[in-house]
């Protein structure tokens, strides 16, 4: 594939992950579970992943982090950074290692709670508590179930995505 | 690769089973005190007991009423804040990011 082509696709993914941000945001989860956030935004993330390869992931993710950084401010902005960036490179050394005998659900699961014990230990360095780990079992549980969404819904949007050509 | 595979019950029974510990170690009683953090410095300390209003020179006001603490009012766009509601137990926690200000139960 040309490179504009490669890079067109890449712009079109981080479009599509602003888009999912925005769509998960206008679901209320924060005011019940503080923190919880869907992950939408991560299902382009992980296409680009297991079908194209791991550095197009990471640029992604690195651009997620970015745009949160002068959307959103320099606290929210390290977050995402340190999730995404984590949540990735976890993700990519299991498919490394286990090819494809791995399944879209336990790449996704342990990507989803990789990404909030991150946000976690960051929030916990930052402001030198122990304190903010009491939410570690609500994060896990979420990381989990939305693990689990996230899974179905890239199995669900696969034939689209690989139908995109340039 | 598929979308589901028999091992992957196993490893979310494993997750689930180490949130429910974790939830159980963190399970404590009724805090007493309450400290408020602004960056790196606890600015504020207060007894649950008394009630009080802090009104902090970031703009965030913070309620101490009836054994509860909670954020009052905050100027930042997402109100995480605000929303986490009521903070009793020792414990208890909730901030507001891009005001650096933290707010926590404490026993003492």
């Amino acid at each position: 594939m040309k490179k504009t082509a490669k890079i067109t696709r890449l712009s079109l993914m981080f479009a599509l992950s602003l888009l999912l941000n925005l769509v998960e945001s206008l679901i209320p989860l924060s005011s019940a579970f503080p923190g919880v956030k869907a992950g939408l935004s991560n299902i382009p993330v992980m296409f680009l992943l297991i079908f194209i390869s791991f550095p197009h992931a990471l640029t992604l993710a690195l651009l997620k982090g970015v745009f949160v950084l002068f959307s959103r401010g320099m606290s929210a902005g390290i977050l995402s950074l340190t999730g995404g960036v984590f949540s990735i490179l976890v993700m990519w050394i299991l498919k490394t290692f286990f090819k494809n005998k791995i399944s879209y659900t336990a790449l996704s699961v342990s990507g989803a709670v990789c990404h909030n014990i991150a946000q976690l230990l960051a929030t916990s360095l930052i402001w030198k508590t122990f304190a903010v780990w009491s939410i570690s079992p609500i994060l896990i549980v979420s990381g989990v179930v939305f693990g689990i969404v996230n899974a179905i819904l890239l199995k669900t949007a696969l034939p689209y995505l690989q139908k995109i050509k340039f | 690769m598929k979308l589901f595979l028999k091992k992957d019950a196993v490893i979310i029974t494993l997750l689930l089973l180490v949130s429910v510990i974790l939830f159980l170690f963190f399970k404590t009683g009724s805090g007493s005190t309450y400290e408020i953090s602004v960056g790196k410095d606890t600015v504020i300390s207060g007894n649950l007991i008394i009630p009080k209003t802090h009104t902090l020179d970031n703009g965030v006001v913070i309620e101490c009423r009836d054994g509860k603490v909670r954020f009052l009012s905050s100027d930042c766009p997402d109100k995480v804040c605000v929303l986490a509601g009521d903070l009793k137990k020792d414990g208890d926690w909730a901030a507001c990011l891009p005001n650096l200000t933290f707010l926590e139960v404490v026993k003492e």
